[in-house]
């Protein structure tokens, strides 16, 4: 299966700069925030991974079965939980790098301080996401004196996929199309 | 594709869960629904997938839920009944206060978390809090 079905698209070069962004990353803070990184992070593989995904065009890149594990939580409850093989790791990060002024831009600004997660810091250190975004948004809630409130929370495990994952590539992919002035 | 889709069909329904491309996807799909809150002048703060929603009358609560509905499930999101919650302010206050998702973000970063770090609110937690 091709990482796009069958949308006959031009997609960009992914860029080795992207690339390279995305192999500092995962060597510094690993694939996912759940399960231990794959050793093979650490290895010489994905370099030379690098040279065979630019030469690729993304359109035709197969795809790995991605590993899944059941983790367990307290009490009686497991979450199945995925981790991608290295190099898809590695080309998925890659096309976030490559895109990260893109996809912050098209987020509420962070001066509204009304989202907080996963916030993309502009780093060439390996660091993904900015830090504090936990604090910011418990002392901005703080600072509201409402009559009502409501938490209201919805759980990844009920997203639908087929319906989700569309929308998600292809709010992706017309960022990579769009015009789009990006903030200083 | 399907590689995403096959990882979560075993189970439940919905993106991977842990690959930090996968917080990228959610963030990217839920603009859509900022954007709507922001342009109904609502005051709202969003983690992840816990929305914080906040208005002067229980009324102007279940017309915004109303809307919220709607609009997810308008993209094709499904929404879970059991983890929505309404409090009075001072109740509010006091759970927000205990609630793990108010970490530093870096600490959800470590390759083990707590098994209940929460961007994914427990509704048992609620319930004892209550």
């Amino acid at each position: 299966m091709h990482w796009f079905g069958k949308r006959d698209l031009v997609l960009p070069d992914i860029g080795e700069s992207s690339l390279a962004l995305a192999l500092a990353h995962l060597r510094n803070e690993g694939d996912g925030d759940i399960l231990p990184p794959p050793f093979e992070l650490q290895t010489p593989i994905l370099e030379a991974a690098v040279s065979g995904i630019l030469k690729t065009p993304l359109s035709q890149r197969q795809v790995s079965e991605p590993r899944s594990f059941d983790v367990v939580r307290f009490p009686l409850k497991s979450r199945r939980t995925t981790q991608f093989y290295p190099i898809d790791s590695l080309l998925l990060e890659a096309l976030v790098y490559r895109n990260l002024r893109l996809l912050e831009a098209a987020r509420r600004p962070i001066s509204e301080r009304s989202v907080f997660s996963y916030r993309l810091a502009d780093s060439t250190r390996g660091v993904m996401y900015q830090a504090g975004a936990g604090s910011s948004l418990r002392s901005r809630v703080l600072d509201w004196h409402p009559k009502v409130s409501m938490p209201l929370s919805l759980t990844y495990a009920r997203f639908t996929t087929a319906s989700l994952m569309p929308i998600s590539l292809d709010a992706l992919l017309r960022l990579d199309f769009q015009k789009t002035t990006l903030p200083s | 594709m399907s590689a995403l889709s096959s990882a979560s069909s075993q189970g439940s329904k919905g993106i991977p869960i842990g690959p930090h491309f996968s917080h990228i996807l959610a963030e990217l799909t839920l603009c859509e629904l900022d954007n709507l809150l922001t342009s109904q002048r609502i005051l709202f703060c969003r983690f992840a997938d816990d929305i914080h929603a906040f208005a002067n009358s229980p009324e102007q609560i279940a017309s915004f839920m109303g809307s919220v509905e709607a609009h997810l499930k308008s993209v094709g999101f499904e929404t879970n009944r059991s983890k929505f919650f309404i409090f009075e302010s001072e109740r509010y206050g006091n759970h927000f206060v205990r609630r793990r998702q108010t970490k530093e973000i870096s600490s959800l970063q470590t390759p083990f978390p707590p098994p209940e770090y929460g961007l994914v609110l427990s509704p048992e937690a609620l319930i004892e809090l209550c």
